[in-house]
């Protein structure tokens, strides 16, 4: 996976403060979305890897700090922490910021949006447009939530498939 | 007759020469240049250094800074500026990791980071694996080649390490650069200036730095210098004439010498250097006013015996003389300067000589008295003692090549901010060129030179770090396939045994990367089997690699031009008194003494009065030996007691030094300092000269 890519993935991470399938434009879209607000929670991620024996799951704890970055801490199989705050994700840290700020320009240049609301429940599918930085490695990304966002899933072109679960401690 | 056929003659060879000169100049098809530090090194030095070779890089880049206050404006700004630009004219040079993944990819356990390199060399397999852990889970983790080829993601850790994210934030404006390289013409600069002003607007603003930016501007303003100058001296000398001579054929004959003489000069130099400097051709432009002297001369004569032709000889010999001197410093502007104004002046002297003895010229309608009262002569000894008494000491000698070029203030501001974006430590860019006998070898000494530069935590950008020689690819595959055998068993849970086993089993792999498919990559390779590596250091690094060469090319050209000044300092007291010495053996000695003084004194006028402020570099100096053959050309005539030579001098004077005072406000430092110290010099020495008679 391109490192471009990852920055996407994590575009749709920063929506973690806070989404009937009809295509929709970015500003139309965040009137439907909640606000982004500081989350702090436990996370659940599970990769399923081109080529692997069994998915790599790992669970930890999240951190939002609007103006600021996100920050995993995982727990389980090991210990690491990874900040989105500093220079060296600079990146990530930035799309993280803008959509903090609600810049969505970007959203509208680059993916096709597929929004879908059931009951409380809604549904948001980003796939790449033609053209687009990630449409060579990305297929999809795929945000689940009600109030907040409940799960993300991330599929690349390559297979590769990783399901993120938000909850609230 | 006979008379009428010499004269036909005389005609007919002018004629043919003017066609040669035309024709020659029309399919000569040698470029003008605009590369400053190419101009003014030395010859000797320019063909052999890696000064050059850098410099022509550099001459090529461009840089294209975006600032928005909205960043994702920005990046959308950048796309599609970058997707405006013609490709036929610019090549984009910008990192692109993308280009070389396919050759990472073909053999991914040849590429690890030097932090990774480090652990592996220390067999710190724990802290290997732990990180590899890491980015197997790390949210934002990415493999590259895949977990079954690179269960450690060592190529997505080397790829990270080369990250060369150029974006950044300054008092909330967000900065982002585009790298281009020229491809051919600076005139092409032009679109991308067009294309800047459709996409800067409300809050964004786009900056364009690099050489090629500067030359585009430096060329525009110097054809405009070029036509100003040409119109000012050509009016000029069109009004003096017509209050002397009240005669619009003279006014045809003088115009038709100096396009000969202008066309002459630069048929030949033209002819002689593969290119021909933009500085030459704006110095050029003085032609007019020194070739319209000899007709002056010629005009204001009464009798053209064989005593005015020798003056006439004399004065273009010493003026010829004095340009020839330039030759003997072996820096190429000077010299195209030199020929291109000594073939000029040889041209209008045989105008002269051949043409004007066929035309009947009406005698001057009127002189002027070009006596000055006694008390002005006082008043200019006096004040010209006075300067050099307080000048003379004040000197201050600055040889900076920044200080012979002045860039506009939006491109001053771009290049700082360049700086700001690329350099925020404002450590000192350092390069370092680095031989070899192919690109293996370059690559192989560029990484021991790596390994200096690691030790001394300085930060670099070379070729080697995105291309590993095969030496160190061989090095790092070995390195991969010992943490293999001992720790890759701890990743049974994730790998198959088929799959360990695979990875334990497989063989080096090696292909040879086609530089031409990475432009930016391509940027690193020099002439002759040479690259050039950049670090950042506020010190020198000590090295001592007889194959890597420091190279700064202000500090280098900087250094030339003080050595030059140096040795010209050395030699101008000799070159004054084998003056002295000529004088004395051609003339009585009380004549001898009149003629050497005003010439003595001018020099140290000009220079004190310059000093006093402005600090003086080389090309103060060299002027000084032009005002020579200007002033002792003046002196011959001076020489002869009548009303007219008097008046001829005067306005001989005028034209000279008025093409000088006009050139003295080009935008290049070089020829402003060369054209007021003659401007100076010249006046100085019409004044004093004055003084003596």
């Amino acid at each position: 996976m391109k490192f471009k890519t990852a920055c996407c993935v994590f575009f749709f991470i920063a929506f973690l403060g806070t989404a009937n399938a009809q295509k929709i434009s970015s500003s139309e879209l965040f009137n439907k979305l909640p606000e982004i607000e500081d989350r702090e929670c436990s996370f659940k991620q599970e990769k399923i890897l081109k080529n692997i024996q069994k998915p790599l799951v790992s669970n930890g704890n999240f951190k939002l700090v609007k103006g600021e970055g996100v920050y995993f801490e995982t727990v389980y199989p090991i210990k690491s922490t990874v900040s989105y705050t500093n220079k060296e994700y600079k990146q990530i840290n930035d799309i993280i910021l803008a959509v903090s700020n609600r810049k969505y320009s970007r959203l509208d240049r680059e993916f096709s949006l597929d929004y879908s609301k059931n009951k409380n429940v809604w549904t948001l599918k980003l796939e790449p447009r033609e053209g687009s930085k990630a449409f060579k490695y990305l297929d999809f990304i795929e945000l689940t939530g009600s109030e907040k966002i409940d799960k993300t899933v991330i599929v690349t072109k390559d297979g590769s498939k990783t399901t993120q679960w938000f909850m609230e401690k | 007759m006979v008379y009428g056929k010499i004269k036909f003659a005389k005609i007919l060879i002018v004629a043919l020469l003017m066609l040669i000169f035309v024709f020659g100049i029309i399919f000569n098809k040698n470029q003008v240049q605009y590369n400053l530090v190419k101009a003014i090194l030395p010859s000797s030095i320019s063909e052999t250094s890696n000064i050059t070779a850098l410099s022509d890089i550099t001459s090529k880049t461009i840089h294209v800074i975006f600032e928005d206050e909205d960043e994702d404006n920005l990046e959308e700004i950048k796309d599609n500026f970058a997707s405006e630009i013609d490709t036929a004219d610019f090549e984009i040079t910008e990192y692109s990791p993308e280009k070389l993944l396919e050759y990472y990819l073909s053999q991914s356990s040849n590429f690890i980071s030097p932090n990774t390199r480090e652990l592996l060399k220390d067999k710190d397999y724990e802290i290997v694996h732990h990180q590899a852990l890491e980015r197997l889970y790390n949210p934002g983790g990415f493999q590259i080649a895949g977990v079954d080829k690179d269960p450690y993601s060592f190529l997505s850790d080397f790829v990270l390490s080369n990250n060369r994210d150029k974006k950044s934030t300054i008092d909330n404006k967000n900065y982002d650069i585009l790298d281009l390289k020229l491809r051919q013409n600076t005139d092409r600069v032009k679109d991308l200036i067009l294309l800047r002003k459709n996409f800067e607007g409300e809050g964004t603003k786009i900056y364009l730095t690099g050489t090629p930016v500067h030359t585009y501007y430096t060329s525009t303003s110097a054809n405009l210098t070029v036509n100003v100058i040409c119109a000012l001296i050509t009016l000029l000398i069109v009004g003096l004439t017509w209050v002397y001579f009240k005669n619009l054929k003279i006014l045809l004959f003088i115009g038709l010498s100096i396009i000969f003489g202008f066309l002459g000069g630069f048929f030949v130099a033209k002819a002689t250097f593969l290119n021909f400097h933009i500085i030459t051709v704006l110095f050029g432009v003085t032609l007019i006013g020194i070739g319209v002297d000899y007709s002056i001369h010629y005009l204001f004569s009464a009798e053209r015996d064989k005593n005015f032709y020798k003056n006439l000889t004399l004065s273009m010999l010493s003026t010829a003389l004095a340009f020839s001197l330039l030759f003997f410093l072996k820096i190429e502007v000077m010299s195209q300067i030199a020929l291109f104004t000594i073939s000029g002046l040889i041209c209008v002297y045989l105008f002269i000589l051949l043409i004007y003895p066929c035309v009947d010229f009406p005698p001057p309608q009127k002189t002027f008295n070009t006596d000055l009262a006694k008390k002005f002569k006082i008043s200019v000894l006096t004040i010209c003692l006075v300067v050099t008494g307080f000048g003379v000491f004040h000197h201050h000698f600055d040889d900076n090549l920044s200080a012979l070029y002045t860039p506009k203030k939006e491109l001053k501001e771009g290049e700082a901010l360049y700086l700001k974006l690329t350099n925020p430590n404002d450590l000192k860019a350092r390069f370092l060129t680095v031989k070899g006998d192919n690109l293996e070898d370059i690559l192989t000494k560029e990484e021991e030179i790596s390994g200096i530069f690691d030790n001394n935590m300085v930060n670099y950008l070379s070729l080697s770090k995105f291309l590993p020689s095969e030496k160190r690819q061989r090095e790092n595959f070995e390195l991969v396939k010992s943490l293999y055998n001992n720790d890759l068993s701890s990743f049974g849970d994730i790998l198959t045994s088929g799959q360990i086993s695979a990875l334990k089993n497989q063989e080096f792999n090696f292909k040879e990367f086609n530089l031409n498919e990475a432009p930016y990559l391509k940027n690193f390779v020099l002439k002759d089997n040479t690259s050039f590596m950049m670090y950042y250091s506020s010190d020198k690094i000590s090295l001592n690699k007889d194959f890597a060469l420091e190279t700064d090319i202000q500090g280098d050209v900087s250094d030339y031009l003080k050595h030059y000044r140096v040795k010209l300092l050395k030699l101008l007291p000799a070159v004054y008194f084998l003056l002295f010495v000529l004088f004395f053996a051609f003339y009585e000695k009380k004549r001898a003494v009149k003629m050497f003084l005003p010439i003595l004194l001018s020099s140290l006028f000009t220079i004190s009065l310059l000093s006093l402020f402005f600090e003086l570099n080389l090309f103060h100096l060299l002027a000084l030996l032009l005002v020579l053959g200007f002033t002792v050309d003046y002196s011959l005539f001076s020489s002869q007691k009548s009303e007219n030579t008097k008046n001829a001098i005067l306005l001989a004077g005028i034209t000279t030094s008025a093409s000088f005072l006009l050139l003295s406000f080009s935008g290049f430092a070089l020829l402003s300092s060369l054209s007021l110290t003659l401007f100076i010099g010249i006046l100085s020495s019409y004044f004093l000269i004055k003084v003596f008679e």
